[in-house]
């Protein structure tokens, strides 16, 4: 039940994140990852985060950019909780504050050394302002659903 | 499965996939078109609502947009026939400015508040009298011509005696030959040209105006134009016809002359 839980919120963000159209970007797949990366086992958490980034560039992208970054993110996320024990929104908070401006500088060398593109800077600050200002909405909407699975 | 091996194996598949001849392989294509394939229903319904909404966004927009824009129709019909009937005032205002500098008179502008059936086209009574300084015969004339002049005068009103009334009678010439005449009224909205010499060369067409020898009426004024004349070897004088210039039926703004 849980896991058809994920699956939905998880469609449902990439197409939130697809269709959508911002001012400033947020990259909600990204919050989406990091409180999964707290929330869940580390096996399910890194699943989750590669299925919803091929899942948003199977959608709505031409190469699989977001698949990497989103693992990679995912397994940073699981990496550093270790050693933050610290409460779950601030966690997911830092980790996002963090993890958003990282994920968009491998998203432009990404784009750089596989699809020879330059993708501008002055979105990564916006993008990071607005990740922070969302996640703890999204983490009280996802709390309920998503039970802590936290060894 | 280990923590590690799925990190490596998602790690390494994730950055494969982003080789362009990986990319564009047969298998990974086919997995690419199916997860499209599988979310095309939610894209569709998803994108359908969205343009729903727009359309009912856009809808509602264009229905207020057209309601606004039926209401300043509506101001704007309604200023426009409040506006014509002042361009045309305007327009006789602006003539009949003229029409008095060139005579060397100030004109008085005032509005046919009366007439009476039974005297129809005999006079009239307008809207100014002693208070605007008019008195007992200035002449009265509109922006075709001669209309009359004044008989009576109260405080704020006054009666014009029209040029087809039966007692007018003004010294009238025609400018073409200068012979000098009397137009009198009371043939219906026709006036009659007397005194004029059997010997005058008269046509038809040939403009009458008032004559210098008038001691009332501004001189030069227009009255008219000679419709028939008639000759007979029994009579010193012709018989001319003349219609007025001014339709004296239809009477609405009239100048007075002031000296």
């Amino acid at each position: 039940m849980q896991a058809l839980m994920i699956l939905v919120i998880m469609v449902l963000t990439v197409w939130l994140q697809g269709v959508v159209q911002f001012i400033f970007r947020p990259d909600l797949v990204l919050i989406l990852t990091v409180i999964l990366s707290v929330k869940l086992k580390k096996e399910k958490a890194l699943s989750s985060a590669f299925l919803s980034g091929w899942l948003t560039d199977a959608l709505f992208s031409f190469g699989f950019v977001n698949t990497s970054l989103k693992t990679l993110t995912a397994m940073l996320a699981i990496f550093l909780k270790k050693f933050l024990m610290w409460p779950d929104l601030s966690l997911i908070s830092f980790l996002v504050m963090i993890l958003t401006p990282l994920s968009k500088l491998g998203e432009m060398l990404l784009l750089r050394v596989f699809y020879s593109q330059n993708v501008p800077l002055w979105p990564i600050l916006g993008t990071t302002v607005i990740n922070l200002i969302l996640t703890p909405f999204i983490f009280y909407l996802l709390d309920h659903l998503i039970k802590s699975e936290n060894e | 499965m280990s923590y590690r091996f799925l990190l490596v194996f998602l790690l390494v598949l994730s950055l494969l996939l982003n080789v362009p001849q990986i990319q564009r392989s047969r298998p990974v294509q086919i997995i690419r078109s199916g997860t499209q394939a599988l979310f095309y229903p939610i894209n569709y319904l998803t994108a359908s609502a969205f343009d729903g909404a727009k359309f009912f966004i856009r809808v509602r927009r264009v229905e207020g947009e057209n309601q606004e824009l039926r209401l300043k129709l509506s101001a704007a019909l309604a200023e426009m026939r409040i506006l014509l009937p002042l361009k045309e005032e305007n327009e006789v205002l602006r003539r009949g400015l003229n029409f008095g500098s060139a005579f060397g008179y100030q004109l008085v502008p005032a509005r046919v508040i009366g007439r009476s059936g039974d005297t129809w086209l005999e006079q009239v009574t307008i809207n100014k009298g002693s208070a605007h300084g008019v008195q007992i015969g200035q002449t009265v004339v509109c922006r075709e011509g001669l209309v009359g002049r004044i008989r009576e005068v109260s405080r704020y009103s006054s009666r014009v005696e029209l040029l087809t009334s039966p007692g007018s009678s003004i010294v009238a010439t025609l400018p073409r030959t200068q012979n000098l005449g009397m137009i009198n009224g009371g043939y219906g909205d026709k006036l009659k040209l007397r005194y004029v010499q059997e010997a005058a060369s008269i046509e038809a067409g040939e403009a009458v105006v008032v004559g210098g020898g008038s001691q009332t009426i501004v001189p030069g004024v227009p009255i008219g134009r000679v419709r028939r004349v008639t000759h007979s070897v029994e009579m010193l004088f012709q018989d001319i016809e003349v219609a007025p210039l001014v339709n004296l039926s239809k009477l609405d703004l009239v100048f007075i002359c002031k000296p």
